[in-house]
């Protein structure tokens, strides 16, 4: 286990035992990365904060019953990937506008406007991707979790997975092929 | 070596693949123009995905860690009342629907039945031949004892 994953272990045993400084040194660990996951999974900055403070807030009520099965970070993605799907299921129901904020340029990008279409032409690319494959390719991608962790968090199998995130990749080559760096 | 599978190919453009599949991939790359260019295509992509940063959202510690606060000072609900909850709702369905049910029997049905006339009824008895009807009746089975009492008495006399 990481020194990482024993400090998170070590944090959620705190947690439970009434510690609310612990699980605010958890949230500062881990909000920017599953905020910046749920910001990307949902489009909106609001809607992603509220996902954050749901999935902390659930960890804090789950704390006397969490058992390091599997790693901090992956059952914190499950809940986190859950959220997401009740927030999504929401809004199909009821449209929103995303945020236009594609994120700032890459260091490499010599034109800031150039490195703003990119980032908007990859948004679009991940954004029409059906659900699940977004899912496990922004897990992929940007969390760094494996295809085991991944099946973790979702709860699909490793070969779904696997089939996931290949065709998830083949679609993103085809639609990314004039992108250059 | 076969070609490489998609999956070891985004594994091996993400730098992720583990040491002794990463050299026997490589290997297999170096001698194979097709999965060289797979794997540039499959690289370009994992490139330009990189261009969508995201900034950091506001710092949420602080106020996740009010609210839960609040929110651990709120006694539970005891494991067995959430337990029998269920059942109790049930039950008040059932106490509900009997209650509906009794009050729009009441409301739907007569307080009264109009019964037919006795006259009514024996006749119809007795175009039907319904003797034993007529006898069940209970002006049919007064006339039944009288005409009795009458053949009695006839003979008799």
């Amino acid at each position: 286990m990481s020194e990482e994953a024993a400090g998170d272990e070590h944090l959620m045993s705190r947690v439970a035992a009434g510690d609310m400084g612990a699980l605010g040194e958890l949230v500062r660990r881990h909000q920017g990365a599953v905020g910046s996951f749920a910001f990307r999974m949902l489009g909106r900055r609001d809607a992603a904060d509220d996902v954050v403070q749901e999935a902390f807030l659930h960890v804090h009520r789950a704390a006397r019953r969490y058992r390091p099965e599997a790693k901090f970070t992956t059952w914190l993605y499950s809940i986190v990937v859950n959220l997401c799907r009740d927030v999504a299921r929401r809004a199909q129901r009821a449209p929103v506008q995303l945020d236009d904020e594609p994120g700032p340029s890459t260091a490499s990008a010599t034109d800031p406007l150039v490195a703003r279409e990119r980032a908007e032409r990859v948004r679009r690319a991940l954004g029409a991707l059906p659900e699940r494959q977004r899912t496990a390719i922004l897990l992929h991608r940007y969390q760094e979790l494996s295809h085991r962790e991944i099946a973790q968090a979702t709860g699909w199998s490793e070969s779904a997975v696997e089939s996931l995130i290949v065709r998830a990749y083949a679609t993103l080559r085809q639609e990314l092929a004039d992108l250059k760096e | 070596m076969s070609h490489l599978r998609e999956a070891e190919l985004v594994e091996l453009a993400a730098g992720r693949l583990e040491p002794p599949a990463r050299s026997a991939a490589e290997a297999h790359v170096g001698g194979c123009a097709e999965c060289r260019a797979r794997l540039d295509a499959a690289h370009r992509a994992w490139q330009a995905l990189g261009s969508w940063e995201v900034t950091a959202g506001h710092d949420l510690a602080d106020a996740i860690v009010e609210v839960a606060g609040r929110q651990a000072q709120v006694p539970a609900v005891p494991a067995w009342r959430r337990a029998i909850g269920p059942v109790l709702r049930a039950a008040a369905a059932v106490v509900l629907a009997a209650g509906i049910g009794h009050v729009a029997g009441r409301w739907a049905v007569p307080s009264r039945v109009s019964l037919p006339p006795v006259a009514d009824e024996r006749a119809a008895a007795e175009a039907l031949s319904l003797d034993v009807l007529a006898l069940q009746s209970a002006a049919g089975l007064a006339e039944t004892v009288l005409g009795l009492d009458g053949s009695a008495q006839e003979a008799q006399q």
